[in-house]
């Protein structure tokens, strides 16, 4: 089901995409401060993982076509600067995505507490 | 990055058309960050790990999403898609189930170990290529000849099998030591008869067929007697399942001992010959020394092998040219109801489209290009030929021993189904072709007509091209009615000619096969003796004689 533009919010339309993908939820996470063109969001997503995941090219702007038709993120129209190059298209977070991020977030945070309270603990390095 | 823009031609092409620019970008700013003397081959390799598997996965994503709409579509409409899905499996189930027959007696290499350098020999002797051979005249060759490596004669015998259960009326290859290690095919059970052993023992090999019906497959069965005519005789060995010679109506193998009295008489022809070539010896090259010793042998027995010449045919060779025009015109029959299956579905699939033209119009308009929609429209038919294409499958290979019957026996076809991987690609290919062949010319016609035209007329009236394409299809299915109904014509003379025998030439066919019968004057099982043999010979004149040839 495509969700046009971020302009349905309710609860079973955030349910619906969730598990979210990996990559999916590294790039709401990388847009959720600013507004960022393809590349620095896997600038981003490289420097936050510290190297353990660098998304290609087609690997991202595939997740970034499915999420503009999801309506998690939008295509800012302006440009930035005019010395900016114009190849560069950026994307924001829409409200819709920052609900899916939000309910992501909680069902990881509750997987992770269910973990613990069975006693599991991280690995140590 | 020009082999990077080149590859993003894998790509769906609106996601090429949105995301080429950006892509190149992104990739252009990677490919700086990659540096040393095997940069070049590390930005290639770059290229291809990024581009490769993304194409891939989103045409499937593009794919998920089309069959989720055509199975939605097609739910809205479940009579359009049963007439498709029963029309597709009739199709492609007749040929599947046809090629794979085909497959069998055309191109799959016969059971036998290097079944290509395995030959027949015959004598050939006023107008007959194909006569049996005498004992003598195979002694000669044998001896006389250094073409093959190995030759070995037999010819097929009757018995009544009493003592296991019902009785049967087995068919018996009377055949000499050499015949079966000739063929390469290790027994699955004991072993074989050997030189040493012919005419000493009653002996006999078992058919895997015979050895499951009569001795329910029992390993144990090695050593004990049967009784073959009221003969004892001792179970060797058991052949395994695929071995079927020299026809797969065979039941079992007994030793065949020529006496030196077998050979006193050159016109004595009932023993059916086959050899193996040499390595490095062609056919041809056998061919050529067979003519010689047979000029050689005419030379010497001037009155008894006058006119005798020989012929060397490989084995897949034998199959007559009636079972063979038969095999054909059954592919072709098949191959003109798919033709006409494509044409049939291909106006269905037009009639549909002329419905589903505002449906179309409206996609149109909402952003869905020409391509798209006749990608959309092409999975569509293509999904539909693969569901109508797995029913059509699963009917063949519950058909296949049905067809395996409507063939002589001689024909070295399986009695089980035997769909090999071979004619499942076969018969994906034709699935993908048919749906292909009744979707796409709709689905062109469909994706060009203007959306504004579509929602103005509403669909009411078709156009021109419309009209020619079904007059096209039309001629097209006028044309494959009559090829079928001339190939049906074909077909059906084709199976009551292979089941008549040959007028005129039912003498020479009937002697091997008089021999297995037993003449009711004598109880004696038939052997390769003179005597024996002359009275053979009578009986069979009497029995010709009192039956009519046709």
């Amino acid at each position: 089901m495509a969700i046009l533009g971020g302009m349905t919010n309710d609860r079973e339309s955030v349910d619906q995409l969730l598990p979210l993908p990996p990559a999916t939820f590294h790039i709401l996470l990388a847009l959720l401060d600013e507004e960022r063109h393809g590349y620095a969001i896997i600038q981003d997503i490289e420097a936050r993982t510290e190297g353990e995941l660098r998304l290609s090219a087609g690997t991202l702007y595939r997740s970034v076509a499915r999420m503009v038709e999801q309506g998690l993120i939008a295509e800012v129209t302006r440009r930035r600067s005019p010395a900016d190059d114009p190849r560069r298209r950026y994307y924001r977070l829409t409200p819709f995505g920052t609900s899916v991020a939000r309910a992501e977030m909680r069902r990881l945070s509750e997987l992770v507490r269910l973990a613990r309270a069975r006693g599991l603990k991280p690995e140590t390095a | 990055m020009r082999f990077y823009r080149a590859l993003l031609r894998l790509y769906p092409s609106a996601f090429r058309v949105e995301y080429c620019d950006e892509l190149c970008f992104a990739f252009s700013e990677r490919a700086r960050e990659l540096a040393g003397p095997v940069a070049a081959l590390k930005i290639i390799l770059a290229a291809l790990a990024d581009v490769i598997p993304n194409a891939l996965a989103a045409h499937w994503e593009i794919l998920w999403q089309d069959l989720g709409y055509a199975a939605r579509s097609l739910r809205r409409t479940p009579g359009f898609a049963l007439t498709v899905v029963l029309v597709v499996a009739l199709a492609v189930g007749a040929n599947t189930a046809v090629f794979s027959l085909a497959d069998f007696v055309f191109v799959r290499p016969l059971p036998y170990t290097d079944a290509g350098r395995l030959v027949k020999l015959w004598q050939n002797a006023g107008g007959f290529g194909t006569m049996e051979a005498s004992p003598a005249n195979y002694r000669d060759w044998k001896a006389m000849t250094t073409s093959f490596r190995a030759m070995g004669a037999y010819f097929r015998n009757a018995a009544n099998l009493v003592d296991t259960g019902e009785p049967r009326r087995l068919e018996i290859v009377k055949a000499t030591p050499e015949l079966l290690p000739l063929l390469g095919v290790a027994p699955l059970v004991g072993r074989v008869f050997t030189a040493d052993e012919t005419g000493r023992d009653q002996l006999v090999v078992l058919s895997y067929a015979l050895w499951t019906s009569q001795f329910g497959g029992d390993p144990g069965v090695i050593g004990k007697a049967v009784r073959l005519d009221g003969v004892p005789h001792t179970v060797i060995g058991v052949m395994p399942a695929a071995f079927q010679f020299p026809s797969r109506t065979v039941d079992a193998w007994a030793p065949l001992a020529l006496r030196e009295d077998a050979f006193a008489d050159r016109n004595d022809n009932y023993l059916e010959v086959v050899a193996r070539l040499r390595p490095g010896v062609t056919a041809e090259q056998a061919r050529r020394e067979m003519a010689l010793v047979s000029t050689r042998l005419e030379r010497e027995h001037p009155k008894e092998n006058k006119d005798v010449g020989s012929t060397v045919l490989g084995l897949r060779d034998e199959l007559s040219e009636r079972s063979r025009l038969l095999v054909l015109a059954l592919c072709g029959a098949t191959l003109c109801i798919l033709l006409l299956a494509c044409a049939n579905l291909a106006s269905l699939f037009l009639a549909r489209g002329a419905h589903r033209a505002r449906e179309l119009a409206v996609r149109s308009a909402l952003g869905a290009g020409p391509q798209r929609l006749v990608r959309q429209l092409v999975t569509e038919s293509v999904g539909i030929a693969f569901v109508g294409g797995a029913v059509g499958i699963l009917a063949a290979v519950a058909g296949e021993p049905l067809l395996a019957r409507l063939v002589p026996t001689s024909l070295p076809v399986s009695q089980h189904a035997s769909l090999d991987l071979r004619v499942l690609g076969l018969a994906l290919a034709l699935v993908l072709l048919t749906g292909l062949a009744f979707g796409l010319a709709p689905a062109i016609r469909a994706g060009r007509s203007s959306a504004l035209d579509a929602l103005r007329s509403g669909a009411r009236t078709a156009g021109g091209r419309t009209q020619r394409l079904r007059a096209a299809l039309v001629i097209v299915e006028v044309a494959a009615s009559v090829v079928l109904l001339v190939l049906s014509g074909l077909l059906i003379r084709a199976v009551l000619t292979s089941r008549r025998p040959i007028p005129g030439s039912r003498w020479r066919t009937c002697w091997p096969s008089r021999r297995r019968s037993r003449c009711p004057n004598t109880r004696q099982p038939p052997s390769a003796s003179s005597s024996t043999s002359a009275s053979w010979r009578t009986c069979v004149r009497c029995r010709a004689c009192a039956a009519p040839l046709t």
